[in-house]
């Protein structure tokens, strides 16, 4: 956890915490609910395991199979970034590439693994899965001393990470170790794949599924939550709001974390802070209130969002007139 | 031939039989009307809310389209298409 103060003074918020797991073993949150899951693989002496990703998750378990040396199928869009797609190769796993969307390739992954009788960690074994998913919150309250915020922001792909913090809260309360009344809960999602974000801003609370995502936060492209419906219902009990700011947006959002706090995230990251930068213009989150962001992803491994932000530089001969010259003349003072 | 899917979860409501063969060309809605005739109203139950609405806990892909994205229940089902039934399990 990382008090952001140079993001408060850009917010013109009073107190910002990052909860940053770009730094976790294979750099994203997914190491937590996989942790969970694989465990449970091995207690029950599964022939292998999987899952279906966006990437992240297929990097997780593709490193925990490792460890645990179960064999390893991770079904993926095909289309996925080059550092998604080596990182599960390089520790091992099997990458089915799907020909599709991440909901085409979770359906077919599904079918596989009913079929086959393995282990997938988003799918047949999620209730575990989601278990690991709450240690952000606990990790939360304690890195806190203890105390939780009044607002987490939460990126939403399939939901699940949303309604585990809910989840969490609702077992610290019940074990009297906080008070009844939960943080208020938010989800970002981006603008071009927002099917829980236009769900909780209907009357009926149904998420409206997305055909084809198009985003540069594919970490989030899920456009069929599985616990869409769940989160909305999270996000609604706990007075909490759903946002969905745009890929400039997002990406404005990335910059600054990187650049205000050397963070330097996926645009999973950069959604959140976007939505706290959205929230605090229009006021949906108050000045004086504590927020914590989730940064859930690590921002090597989508390089290809920046296009031609950063081309690459020319060499300069190593003379002081040559640096003088590249920086423009020399300082004075 | 329509071909059903059916996944394990979803099994329980035909007794475990987890691939149907149906002669038969309609709307997907009267293909569960066929399928509900032979394993009666546990498998309407499985799949349709009281109100007819497919129920949130499945999807329904026809010959491997979101059957949402097509017509939903009044979904056309040609004479050799294979209709899947997952449970609605997603994402990470």
């Amino acid at each position: 956890m990382r008090r952001a103060r140079n993001l408060e003074r850009r917010t013109d918020t009073r107190e910002v915490w990052i909860k940053d797991d770009t730094v976790n073993p294979t750099l994203s949150f997914k190491d937590r609910p996989v942790a969970v899951a694989i465990a449970k693989a091995r207690e029950w002496s599964l022939p292998a395991v999987g899952c279906a990703s966006t990437g992240n998750l297929a990097a997780a378990v593709s490193a925990a199979a490792a460890k645990a040396r179960i064999p390893c199928y991770v079904f993926v869009p095909a289309s996925l970034e080059p550092a998604k797609l080596l990182l599960p190769r390089l520790y091992g796993g099997i990458v089915v590439p799907i020909d599709g969307t991440y909901d085409d390739a979770n359906r077919v992954a599904f079918q596989v693994a009913d079929q086959r009788g393995w282990g997938f960690v988003n799918l047949n074994l999620r209730p575990y899965y989601a278990e690991g998913s709450k240690t952000l919150l606990f990790e939360t309250w304690e890195q806190l001393g203890f105390e939780l915020p009044d607002v987490i922001v939460s990126p939403l792909g399939s939901g699940l990470l949303l309604t585990s913090l809910e989840k969490g809260h609702r077992e610290l309360s019940e074990l009297g170790e906080a008070p009844e009344r939960p943080p208020r809960l938010v989800g970002s999602q981006p603008a071009g794949c927002a099917p829980i974000v236009r769900g909780f801003e209907s009357a009926d609370g149904r998420p409206r599924p997305v055909r084809k995502p198009d985003t540069i936060a594919e970490s989030l492209a899920i456009g069929d939550p599985g616990s869409g419906f769940e989160a909305i219902q999270s996000i609604r009990e706990t007075h909490g709001f759903a946002d969905a700011p745009t890929d400039a947006e997002i990406l404005e959002g990335v910059r600054l974390l990187a650049r205000e706090e050397g963070v330097f995230s996926e645009p999973a990251g950069g959604t959140t802070v976007a939505t706290l930068k959205r929230a605090r213009e229009d006021g949906r989150i108050d000045r004086d209130e504590r927020v914590v962001l989730l940064v859930t992803g690590n921002g090597l491994k989508t390089p290809a969002v920046w296009g031609n932000a950063f081309p690459p530089l020319a060499p300069i001969p190593p003379t002081l007139a040559a640096v003088d010259a590249f920086l423009g003349g020399r300082a004075r003072g | 031939m329509v071909r059903i899917v059916l996944a394990s979860p979803i099994a329980t409501a035909t007794g475990g039989e987890r691939e149907l063969e149906v002669d038969f060309q309609g709307t997907l809605r009267d293909l569960f009307d066929v399928v509900t005739t032979k394993y009666g109203r546990q498998f309407q139950q499985r799949i349709l809310e009281a109100d007819g609405a497919l129920r949130r806990f499945v999807n329904v892909y026809v010959n491997g389209e979101d059957a949402r994205f097509l017509a939903g229940l009044d979904t056309p089902i040609p004479r050799d298409a294979t209709v899947d039934l997952l449970p609605a399990i997603s994402g990470g």
